[in-house]
């Protein structure tokens, strides 16, 4: 462990846990686990199949914008797995943009432990978080996020988030503690459910459309329209530098003047879109270093940690089926995602299949689809009779192609079929 | 019943003469607006006024005032039926030097008297009137504004709300069974750039000539029914808002169904995210959406945020059950405290009054909450996760929420526009709150 | 004897379908010669602002570029591209499938970088680009170079495919037509002696409709519309930025985007038009006469901050020429064997008081056969016409009467 995190390590103990003797401290819960890391134990005599559980923690971190941009971010981290005693030094300036995805299944119970691990650079700062499941359906305002209608946990303890996974769909989550300054820091996330359909026995007919092992759809469907061969994630946001430097440095936070320059897919700006693994952990290099931002070069800046994990590089083979999972997540604007050479279906908006109430079918074709904050839409893309070759997944609203003012970058990755 | 006796129990005298107090003043009932008599004309002026913002400041506009009185922001919302014909004369009070002023009515046919010929339609001059004769042939939910410079006058407040009511009765949108509804609320959306007022307050319009504020356009107020977030959730018709007359502030029972009349007024989509559940959106525009005129809306389909889109109207049904949550929302029923009971009467897995999921009751609360000192407390939590409980809370804690209800954030999901001029929280955003059975909703 | 007529009759045949061929055979391949160059245009304030645009053959420079109109039927496009400009230009047709061949480079951190979706055309070179895969709708064709910058700087226009004759989509029929091409000029990006444009930095000051704000915004029309007609509108935006125009007074059918026709259309008054987007519409012209309006309702009216200018423009509805005196129906369109088209109608004049004539479509072109001879003893009127066989005739009437029947009919 190199010495800044080291030494950061230790003013944690000291400023942070210090605060809060009385703190009942990282609590989790799960049906099933015997040792307290959130993964159930088969051997458990709680064990069900059904429970999923996560152990997400909160508190900041850092990332690296495709122009070498260190930015400092608040987001979730992993620590799922960890011993409990444990997660707070994981979790601690772990925060990964975006944060973890979250994959389940209709018919799981899900239970999210949230533990607020506190702000490393802001040892000033006493945030609490929550997690929203944006779309959650019949949702009760104990486990939907909202600090106003609800509770929100403080540092160095553990909420403990229930869900019974009903509906299948591409959904989001995110902090909505002071939603405008944690969403515009990177408290965001990718979540889907897989439908039931999914797991039907091989051989059953769905009006037609023979499913069989391993055969994947975006909702059940019940005559296969929604059937995919792979699928990604895809989040739209963006950044304002200026905002997170204010952050990063004490200063004011500038709502008022809050405009994004750093338009990002699955949390990174091109081509880092399609960089197919985890971005290096983030450093301070030329020419970003003091007084540009707040460090020296050569400065591990989360203490040596993959930060940035999501691709948006979208690999298939001619005559597969794509499906796209967007959602967008940025706290200032709306924006046009297109395609070229492929036609997009859109086939399911907000986590519902794109039907009326009597099954009429309001799938439709088009060359892109346009999403403010809090909308998400499946689309499938259809390979066959594609010629091999790579097309874009890009922004219409062509200004946003750049990482700032660094040109041939911003809201674009790329379609790789082979 | 015996839940009803429960929550009385529960709650302790004081929150009870709270309740009364709230609710005595008709002020969060169904649309507020003025109810049209048919083929009667109402004057509406165009004039300067100021409004409040949600961060203390007083804010220069121009908006319509009706009959003699101060300009309002939005303008008067016109109720009034199908076929019914709304007569307005428009008198141009605007400051000198303004230009004219119009009023403009998308979706409606409008036969026009008097007046200048402007780009869209007919004007008032300054100082000058023009009338408008508008026959409500379609129910539905509309806007109107001004057609003059619309880029400025519409950013300046001269926008409104139009409701056409069906034949079929007042508690529906439209000519349709599946357009029932128990509570209605109107969301009409708007934002403002403070520079822009202050620049025609103390310059004029034509100072606007040397900015760029119109084609680079940057608000930082932003608006449901004319308010900022908190102040959309007080009271309609208080006299601390003299020139805005309306609130938003949704509420209604489990199992009930609230049409949302989602209205953009101004320049910049908006995705409108209504926590709790999906809604049902069943016609745009005025129009419902179906495959063919008649058949009902056999084409709408539910999301989780409506895009608002400028001069678009949207109609949403939202309701809310918590069905399938897996828990039962109103706590142990074996506990003398929660006691409370689900009647399944006629098969469809609801009790026939409260509209609890039976298959839900009884079923335990999944989780231990954490211990007091490691949560933050919002303004609008009961202290219990159940509903229509009151519990303990720490002192200065909760006590926005009187009668228990689930509450829920209704809001601009362009989060930078839940502020207020740089003040967070503000903006484009009120509560939900889904009442416990057998609290009265007016 | 009867051989030699057979052989007249044939080298006659012949000789027709070689003239008919060479004036009017339907083509399968669309070609057309597109150039990239620099020119000027001039704001209705007078600003005179370089931009970059798209050419056909020899003709002028525009933005947006030629609307190009493929037949319908055609089943490959061939676009032969010359690049007179300074930098690297290619043509990319969102909406229809191509293989794209992007071209590339390595950034200072060893990272590739997509700099064009497609084959490039070097500067002051040639390329051709081809689809193959045609299908009806309204397009945008535009650079896939450096689209951040090339495309704003006005590479772009528009194209339309119909499924047949007066058919935008199968089944989908209009009687007039109408262009509403939307985009915008950001005039601090356009000037040649800036430093290099920084596209982030984005803020249009003139907002077009087909090349200029009002105005001088005209919308491009087939004829002039008449009352009762049901118009076709073709929006298009290759603008950066939503756009949203709107119609008052009248409902519209939204029936495709991007060339895809939707299952069930709309019924709305206004239409978002996000960047990129191509949304067509069905608008019945009103009955009365008149201007009406159409305007942004992003609010994007102002020409360089001055009242009024940006996104409105009028559908002008004339109420029409005097009506027709007769009516006239198509009893029988047959292509006999022998290669003839027989044609037979009929009108509600007297016999001798007007006169008919003839004329054979073959996809967007056609060709006027010839006038009708009365027979008495069937009150109708008829000719046999060789030629190639059309895809639909049109007889008219010299009182106004007309109409129109696909081939063969009867």
């Amino acid at each position: 462990m190199n010495a800044v995190r080291h030494c950061l390590m230790l003013c944690a103990m000291i400023c942070l846990i210090g605060v809060s003797p009385a703190a009942a401290g990282v609590f989790t819960q799960c049906p099933g686990d015997l040792d307290g890391d959130s993964v159930p134990d088969p051997a458990s005599p709680d064990y069900d199949p059904n429970v999923v559980c996560m152990h997400l923690g909160a508190g900041d971190g850092f990332v690296t914008m495709a122009d070498g941009r260190p930015t400092y971010i608040f987001s979730f981290s992993d620590v799922t797995g960890v011993p409990e005693d444990m997660a707070i030094m994981e979790g601690m300036l772990g925060a990964t943009f975006p944060a973890p995805t979250i994959v389940l299944d209709e018919g799981n119970e899900f239970y999210l432990n949230l533990t607020n691990v506190g702000m490393m650079i802001r040892p000033d700062l006493f945030d609490p978080h929550t997690v929203h499941w944006h779309g959650f359906p019949q949702a009760a305002p104990i486990f939907d996020g909202v600090p106003d209608a609800s509770i929100s946990i403080n540092m160095m303890a553990t909420l403990t988030y229930y869900y019974n996974v009903v509906e299948p769909g591409t959904y989001m989550y995110h902090c909505h503690v002071e939603a405008t300054e944690h969403m515009q820091m990177g408290m965001l996330g990718n979540l889907y459910v897989r439908p039931g359909q999914n797991k039907l026995a091989p051989g059953t007919n769905l009006n037609g459309f023979i499913h069989q092992a391993g055969y994947e759809y975006a909702y059940n469907d019940g005559d296969g329209s929604t059937y995919y061969d792979v699928d990604y994630p895809v989040q739209i946001g963006s950044f304002d530098s200026n905002f997170h430097d204010a952050s990063w440095t004490v200063q004011p936070l500038p709502f008022a003047l809050m405009r994004d320059n750093y338009p990002v897919l699955n949390g990174r700006g091109y081509p880092d879109t399609v960089n197919p693994g985890s971005l290096p952990p983030p450093e301070c290099q030329p020419p970003f270093v003091d007084p540009v931002v707040p460090c020296e070069a050569g400065d591990l800046l989360n203490g040596d940690r993959y930060s940035q994990n999501v691709s948006t590089l979208i690999e298939a083979t001619a005559g597969q089926k794509i499906l796209l999972r967007i959602s967008n997540l940025n706290v200032t604007k709306f924006y046009t995602l297109a395609v070229t050479g492929i036609p997009m279906k859109v086939v399911g908006l907000n986590a519902r299949l794109y039907r009326g109430p009597d099954g009429k079918d309001l799938y439709y074709e088009t060359n892109s689809v346009t999403l403010g904050g809090g909308e998400s839409v499946d689309v499938i893309l259809d390979t066959t009779g594609v010629t091999p070759g790579t097309y874009f997944l890009y922004t219409t609203n062509m200004n946003y192609l750049s990482n700032d003012t660094e040109d041939f970058g911003g809201m674009m990755a790329e379609i790789r079929i082979n | 019943m015996s839940m009803i006796r429960n929550y009385s129990m529960k709650i302790p005298l004081g929150f009870a003469v709270l309740v009364f107090l709230l609710l005595a003043t008709d002020s969060y009932a169904m649309i507020n607006g003025v109810h049209v008599v048919s083929g009667v004309p109402v004057t509406l002026t165009a004039k300067a006024d100021h409004i409040s913002t949600g961060d203390g400041n007083s804010v220069y506009f121009w908006g319509y005032g009706l009959n003699g009185n101060r300009a309002q922001y939005p303008g008067p919302t016109f109720i009034m039926n199908e076929g019914d014909t709304l007569i307005i004369n428009l008198t141009n009070n605007l400051p000198p030097g303004s230009g004219n002023v119009s009023i403009i009515f998308p979706g409606n046919k409008v036969a026009t008297a008097g007046g200048v010929p402007g780009l869209l339609t007919q004007e008032a001059g300054p100082a000058g009137s023009v009338t408008y004769t508008v026959t409500a042939y379609n129910p539905g939910t509309y806007l109107y504004h001004s057609g003059t410079n619309p880029e400025l006058q519409v950013e300046m407040g001269l926008i409104g709300a139009i409701i056409v009511r069906p034949d079929m009765g007042v508690n529906y949108a439209y000519n349709d069974q599946d357009s029932a509804f128990d509570h209605e609320y109107l969301f009409l959306l708007s934002e403002m750039d403070p520079r822009i007022h202050e620049l025609i307050k103390f310059y004029g319009v034509a100072a606007l000539e040397t900015t760029d504020y119109l084609s680079d356009y940057f608000p930082n107020y932003w608006f449901i029914n004319g308010r900022n977030a908190p102040d959309t959730m007080a009271m309609a018709g208080v006299p601390w808002f003299p020139t805005q007359p309306y609130n938003c502030m949704p509420r209604m029972h489990p199992g009930e169904k609230l049409l949302m009349r989602v209205i953009d007024a101004g320049r910049d989509m908006h995705p409108f995210h209504h926590h709790g559940n999906h809604a049902r959106i069943i016609a745009k525009d005025g129009r419902l959406l179906e495959s063919m005129p008649g058949v009902g809306p056999d084409l709408s389909y539910e999301v989780f945020t409506i895009q608002a889109v400028p001069g678009e109207t949207v109609d949403a049904l939202f309701e809310w059950t918590g069905k399938g949550l897996g828990w039962d929302i109103y706590g142990d029923p074996t506990d003398p405290d929660y006691a409370h009971t689900c009647v399944d009467g006629n098969g469809d897995d609801f009790d026939d009054t409260t509209w609890e999921y039976c298959p839900d009751h009884g079923k335990p609360f999944p989780v231990v909450l954490p211990e007091t000192l490691d949560i933050t407390f919002g303004g609008f939590y009961s202290g219990s996760p159940f509903l229509g409980v009151l519990s303990s809370l720490p002192p200065g804690e909760g006590g926005l929420n009187p009668n228990a209800g689930f509450v829920y954030m209704w809001h601009s999901h362009t989060e930078k526009e839940m502020t207020n001029f740089d003040i967070f929280p503000g903006g484009m955003m009120t509560m939900l709150i889904i009442e416990p059975p057998g609290v009265p909703i007016p | 004897m009867k051989m030699k007529k057979q052989v007249r009759i044939f080298s006659q045949i012949v000789l027709v379908l070689s003239a008919v061929v060479l004036m009017t055979m339907p083509s399968f391949a669309a070609v057309f010669n597109l150039r990239a160059d620099e020119t000027t245009v001039t704001m209705p304030d007078g600003a005179i602002i370089t931009v970059w645009g798209f050419a056909l053959d020899a003709g002028p420079v525009t933005v947006p570029g030629p609307f190009l109109e493929v037949p319908p039927g055609d089943t490959t496009l061939t676009i032969n591209f010359t690049n007179n400009l300074s930098m690297p230009v290619s043509i990319v047709i969102p909406g229809l499938p191509a293989p794209l061949t992007p071209n590339r480079f390595t950034d200072a951190q060893g990272r590739r970088r997509v700099r064009s979706f497609t084959t490039v055309t070097p500067v002051r070179g040639t390329n051709t680009y081809t689809w193959n895969e045609l299908k009806p709708g309204t397009y945008i064709y535009h650079s896939g170079t450096h689209i951040a910058l090339q495309v704003h700087m006005g590479l772009y226009g528009g194209m339309k495919i119909d499924a047949a004759y007066g058919q935008a989509y199968p089944g989908v029929h209009y009687d007039n037509e109408v262009i509403l091409f939307y985009s915008e000029i950001d005039t601090l990006l356009h000037d040649p002696d800036s430093v290099p444009a920084q596209p982030l930095n984005y803020k249009p000051d003139y907002f077009l409709i087909n090349g200029q704000p009002y105005p001088n915004s005209m919308p491009i029309v087939d004829h002039p519309i008449t009352a009762g007609e049901l118009v076709l509108v073709r929006f298009l935006n290759m603008g950066l930025k939503t756009h949203i125009p709107s119609f008052l007074g009248g409902y519209v059918s939204v029936i495709a985007e991007d060339g895809f026709p939707y299952t069930y259309p709309k019924s709305q008054y206004s239409i978002l038009l996000p960047a990129g987007k191509t949304i067509d519409v069905l608008w019945t012209a009103p009955d009365t006469e008149g201007d009406y309006p159409v305007y942004d309702r992003s609010h994007f009216l102002r020409n360089a901050e001055i009242f009024p200018g940006g996104m409105l423009t009028y559908l002008t509805v004339d109420a029409g020429g005097p009506p027709p005196t007769d009516t006239v129906n198509i009893l029988g369109a047959l292509y006999l064997s022998g290669g003839r088209l027989r044609v037979v109608a009929t009108t509600s004049a007297p016999p001798g008081t007007v006169t008919l004539t003839a004329i054979a479509h073959y996809g967007a072109a056609q060709v006027t056969l010839g006038t009708l001879n009365y027979r008495a003893r069937s009150n109708d009127y008829r000719r046999n016409f060789t030629v190639a066989i059309p895809d639909m005739v049109t007889v008219t009437s010299t009182g106004g009467g007309t109409d129109t029947k696909p081939v063969p009919f009867q």
